[in-house]
């Protein structure tokens, strides 16, 4: 745990990813709907932002835009200098194996894979050279000892997502996404897998862009971006669990 | 949740579309089997029945007894008999056409037969020309004249068994044979009756034929002949000849049959472990509906109901197109026949009641049963699976199945045991000992190898995951996650490798046998063999000798007689039903210049009219020795006393006894020879000697003369080609397997739908998802085939063991063709996972990731 011990802050001024007037529609004529309404939002390098809002105000549908997953109708999203819009299928892939990382609320990890494997596997999927002093660092942050040799099902749910947290970071990606990284855990576990993701941006100047729609999760956040109808409705910088509440409160009101 | 149901429908749709597909190809090739028996069955019904036509009544030989001039007269005075005519046939009768070329029989034979001067007791009418009246004339069906280009008024050469080997003759006239010459492909000739004789060289008529005056019922004409004859006579009336005629037919279309169907049996066992698998991994999905079912108060004997429901009209639908596909495939069947040669008969395809009611049968039944223990399984539910999602089918695994499996596995091997070394006679109780006990062998195998088939992936997907990197690991271990599934899957394939591989194993042995056989035994550097049936003539060994080119020339004859020892003869060196054993000639002065036959006691020169060598085996089972003393029936049916004085080694190039030309004479009735060695004369070289023998053989068109390498090429060449005749039928069965590994791969895709998306989301390429589906198909394949090999091997080392050393000796197992056939079954294994890898390549990844 030396590095957290080693603070290196550093004013982030460049930008990882941002979308511009984003705008997704789902279905045509009577059954149209619009989940995503001419969004702009941009995440800073080395900044944890978390999402929120109500159900279907669009923060999945964001998330999985920004992430190379699902396509807009209409402007744009950039990873680092890249524009998505412009990728093929395959490039899109490339992307997401080497600038972007994943965590999922469950069913993070492949189970035929050890845990190790599993971190490296975007790595191991390209044949880029992978940066061994980097992942023996984020694995050393793991801190899994022994277990880094078990196969998923034998690891706890908290050991699960500490590993997809890693694997999410093994290739220094431009931005991390994560869903609901905590939904399945209790709330200590869940805690130590947030204390590890800010680490993981202080440290290393990590982004991490967060949906969740728990309070104290959004509180480990450098900012809160609060989406609804598919629009962002206010935004918390240096948050803290009240300030989300009464926010989400304004919000709903809103 | 409504995603989720609209795919599991259209994942179903494919799925009951294969696990159809295994049952209509296995109905398919029954039905096929069925359609053409019936067929072939009618035609040469009504065949015979032309045959026998306006004979009343036929007397033939049921023992050695004369039928000649004599009992044609005593017939003839029988009250009640209008005609009786003696008549003599043969196919060793060929003639040539006017360029040289011989009209062989391939497939339907070439008959030639004594011409019939009675109208009624001669099937066949004179069409142009007139009938053979004397020396020097023969007849030949119109529709063969035609296609083989025969002229009336022409003089033709034929191929003839006398010691010239040929005869010229007038082609003095077509005729028809029947109504409208319907033949059914068989080529026909007739000559004048005396000629006959002589040609054929015959001492006997074949059969006499009688028409009555109708003074007399036939019953008593019959009574009065048997009376007159007594019991070493034959007397049959119309519908004995009848009856006769078409079992003959018959029990050679019902060979060709069991062929066809044993190779459907084999097809639909391995459908039955395809579908089983299928069923099973869909259950497993389907738990939490199962559950919910259950948690509603639907009894285990309903949800039971339900999924054999499901197999019931699964295997009905295929069932029917099964039928439908049989019909085609007994058209392909007569199509792929005729072109290697066979010129089936035109004949009709019905579809009998009992074809359809055997094909469904079957059809349903593999179904159901298949079914039953998914079925089982899936009536055992916990209602609480609907809550928890707990997976069912990680339960019934384990050491219940495993114990199952040993047993199943002694009890089979037991089976194969003694049905190959328990002396069995009785060929069906064997082959269904045989063929129960594989059977048995083979589901328990299957329930034993989820043991070692993780072991066994790993084993050979290590050298895919150092080539392919991550997507190579993940088909390893994919393939390695689910030993039950894999093991099954792979099952399916094994059972049809199995087979080849034995074959391969017992092939190769009998190759080298031979081959070794040939090497050490044959001195001589050419053999001339007859051409099909017949005989090598005189004249040609005339030729031979003639030949400046060629050296010593030794033609070999072979007779079954009967041998009397201390115990009777029981072993498989019996020659034939009589009990005969085999006894061969030759110039005994000539012997060690042509063969090199393994003497273990005793010597040629030893030999004299009265004594003769033994061949160890069959000495052992008459009990007897050197110097001992059997009796050997001679041609008139009388013994004489021969006494032993040479004993050979099993293994050797003659299988009973060996005497004097002239001891040969009294025992057998035979000018002609059966097979003639020859070797290079002093100062003529090779290529000289290479032409000498390709004129000979082109001046006798009824023998092939080969050197001794060619020899063995070609027999290595016929058993090449049955193991590839073999393999082609059971690529069916394995074709079938390979319709397993599609729709288990498309179903545990179906299963990873979620794993999938993460790995795509993470940067996997459609192009790295195919390969890593792909190579899990082509491990799972080969863990298949590999097994299929092992167990393969094992069964060819039993066979050579049971059969006696004289047959197969010295093992020996292609390991490369095997490796070859492991390899093979990967490289389909990765074409089979195309499929499947597209499907899985096609993944919406924000929906395989939202389906959670």
């Amino acid at each position: 745990m030396t590095m957290l011990d080693s603070p290196t802050f550093a004013p982030t001024t460049s930008v990882a990813a941002y979308a511009a007037a984003a705008t997704k529609i789902y279905g045509d004529g009577d059954t149209q709907v619009t989940a995503l309404d001419s969004v702009d939002v941009s995440f800073p390098t080395g900044e944890f932002t978390a999402i929120m809002g109500p159900s279907g105000s669009g923060k999945s549908t964001l998330m999985h835009s920004l992430a190379g997953l699902d396509r807009l109708t209409s402007g744009r999203v950039v990873i680092g200098d890249t524009d998505l819009s412009t990728l093929s299928e395959k490039d899109l892939t490339l992307l997401r194996r080497t600038k972007i990382g994943f965590v999922f609320q469950a069913f993070n990890l492949i189970p035929t894979l050890t845990a190790a494997e599993n971190i490296s596997l975007p790595l191991d999927l390209g044949k880029a050279k992978a940066d061994n002093d980097w992942i023996d660092e984020v694995v050393r942050a793991v801190d899994l000892g022994e277990r880094l040799d078990h196969k998923p099902n034998e690891l706890s749910g908290g050991q699960q997502q500490r590993v997809a947290v890693a694997r999410a970071l093994a290739s220094r990606p431009d931005v991390v996404f994560a869903d609901e990284p905590t939904g399945n855990l209790d709330s200590q576990t869940g805690a130590a897998i947030l204390d590890f993701m800010k680490r993981a941006v202080q440290q290393y100047r990590q982004t991490i862009v967060m949906v969740t729609h728990d309070p104290v999760a959004a509180s480990y956040a450098d900012r809160v971006v609060f989406l609804a109808d598919g629009r962002i409705v206010d935004e918390l910088r240096q948050p803290t669990t009240d300030t989300i509440l009464a926010a989400l409160r304004s919000s709903s009101q809103h | 949740m409504w995603n989720i149901t609209r795919k599991n429908v259209a994942a179903n749709k494919i799925r009951l579309a294969l696990t159809a597909l295994a049952i209509v190809l296995g109905v398919g090739f029954i039905s096929s089997a069925n359609i053409l028996s019936d067929g072939l069955r009618d035609s040469f019904g009504s065949l015979a029945a032309e045959i026998v036509q306006g004979t009343d009544l036929s007397v033939s030989r049921d023992a050695d007894v004369p039928l000649g001039q004599a009992e044609l007269d005593r017939l003839n005075a029988i009250d009640g008999v209008r005609v009786a005519n003696g008549g003599y046939g043969t196919e060793d009768v060929l003639p040539i056409r006017a360029d040289g070329t011989v009209v062989r029989p391939n497939g339907p034979p070439v008959i030639a037969n004594s011409w019939s001067t009675d109208e009624q007791l001669n099937p066949t009418t004179i069409e142009t020309g007139r009938a053979p009246e004397g020396p020097g004339e023969w007849v030949i069906d119109k529709d063969s004249a035609e296609r083989e280009g025969f002229t009336v008024g022409q003089t033709y050469e034929l191929i003839v068994p006398t010691a010239d080997g040929f005869t010229t003759a007038e082609l003095v006239g077509t005729f028809r044979f029947g109504a409208e010459n319907q033949t059914n492909g068989a080529t026909l000739m007739a000559f004048e009756t005396n000629e006959a004789k002589v040609l054929f060289d015959r001492d006997n008529f074949g059969g006499i034929d009688i028409a009555v005056d109708g003074s007399r019922p036939i019953p008593e004409v019959k009574a009065d002949i048997e009376a007159a004859f007594g019991a070493d006579y034959l007397v049959q009336d119309t519908a004995d000849l009848n009856a006769e005629t078409t079992a003959e037919f018959n029990s050679f279309i019902s060979v060709f049959a069991w062929v066809l169907r044993s190779f459907a049996i084999v097809a639909l066992f391995v459908s039955i472990f395809i579908i089983a698998n299928t069923f099973n991994i869909v259950m497993s999905q389907r738990v939490r509906e199962l559950g919910l079912l259950r948690a509603v108060g639907a009894t285990p004997k309903q949800v039971r109901r339900a999924v054999m429901g499901e197999a019931l009209v699964v295997g009905f639908v295929a069932s029917i197109i099964g039928l439908f596909v049989g019909l085609g495939l007994a058209y392909a069947l007569e199509a792929f026949l005729n072109a290697l040669g066979a010129e089936l008969p035109p004949f009709g395809k019905p579809l009998s009641i009992a074809t359809i009611l055997i094909g469904m049968g079957v059809g349903i039944g593999v179904t159901l049963l298949s079914a039953w223990v998914p079925a089982r399984r899936a009536g055992m539910t916990s209602p609480v699976t609907a809550i928890s999602g707990h997976d069912a089918s990680s339960v019934a695994t384990g050491r219940r199945s495993i114990i199952f499996g040993a047993l199943l596995s002694t009890v089979g091997a037991a089976l194969t045991g003694v049905a190959l070394f328990g002396g069995i006679e009785s060929t069906p109780t064997l082959l269904g000992m045989l063929g129960g006990g594989a059977a048995l062998l083979f589901i328990g195998i299957t329930l034993l190898s989820p043991l070692v088939a993780a072991p066994i992936s790993r084993a050979l997907g290590a050298p895919i995951a150092k080539i392919y990197n991550r997507p190579g690991v993940l088909a390893k271990e994919n393939a390695a996650r689910n030993p039950k599934r894999t093991a099954t899957t792979a099952a399916a394939l094994m059972i049809g490798l199995s087979l080849v591989s034995m074959a391969f194993v017992v092939g190769q042995t009998l190759k080298n046998d031979l081959n070794e056989l040939l090497e050490t035994t044959v001195k001589a550097d050419y053999a001339a063999f007859p051409q099909g049936d017949g005989m090598v003539p005189i004249a040609t060994v005339d030729a031979m000798e003639a030949s400046p080119e060629l050296g010593t020339v030794v033609g070999m004859k072979y007779w079954g007689t009967e041998i009397v020892g201390n115990t009777p003869l029981s072993g498989a060196e019996i020659d034939d039903d009589l009990g005969y054993v085999e006894v061969s000639t030759l110039d005994l002065n000539k012997i060690d210049e042509v063969l090199n036959l393994d003497l273990v006691e005793g010597s040629y020169a030893d030999i004299t009219d009265d004594t003769m060598a033994m061949y160890e085996s069959v000495a052992d089972d008459l009990g007897v020795g050197m110097g001992d003393t059997v009796q050997v029936m001679l041609a008139d049916d009388s013994f004489i006393d021969m006494e032993i004085v040479a004993i050979f080694a099993d293994g050797n190039i003659f299988e009973g006894a060996l005497v004097t030309e002239a001891r040969w004479d009294s025992i057998g009735d035979q000018e002609n020879y059966d097979w003639v060695a020859t070797t290079i004369a002093d100062g003529s070289t090779a290529a000289q000697a290479d032409e000498a023998i390709a004129t000979i053989a082109s001046d006798f068109p009824q023998i092939a003369a080969q050197s001794a390498l060619e020899y063995r090429e070609e027999i290595s060449g016929q058993v090449d080609n049955l193991l590839f005749i073999l393999t082609g039928f059971l690529a069916l069965a394995i074709f079938i397997a390979f319709i397993g590994i599609v729709n288990t791969m498309a179903l545990s895709i179906f299963e990873r739908t979620r794993e999938l998306g993460l790995l795509r989301a993470v940067g996997m390429t459609r192009n790295q998802m195919h390969k890593m589906v792909r190579w899990e198909a082509a491990i799972v394949s080969s863990v298949g085939a590999l097994l299929g090999a092992v167990v393969g091997i094992v069964f060819g080392v039993l066979v050579v063991v049971a059969t006696p050393d004289y047959v197969l000796n010295n093992l020996s197992i292609p390991w490369l063709s095997l490796a070859g056939l492991v390899a093979a079954a990967g490289i389909a294994g990765l074409i089979a996972g195309f499929l499947p890898a597209r499907r899985a390549g096609k993944l919406n990844v924000l929906q395989a990731i939202a389906d959670a």
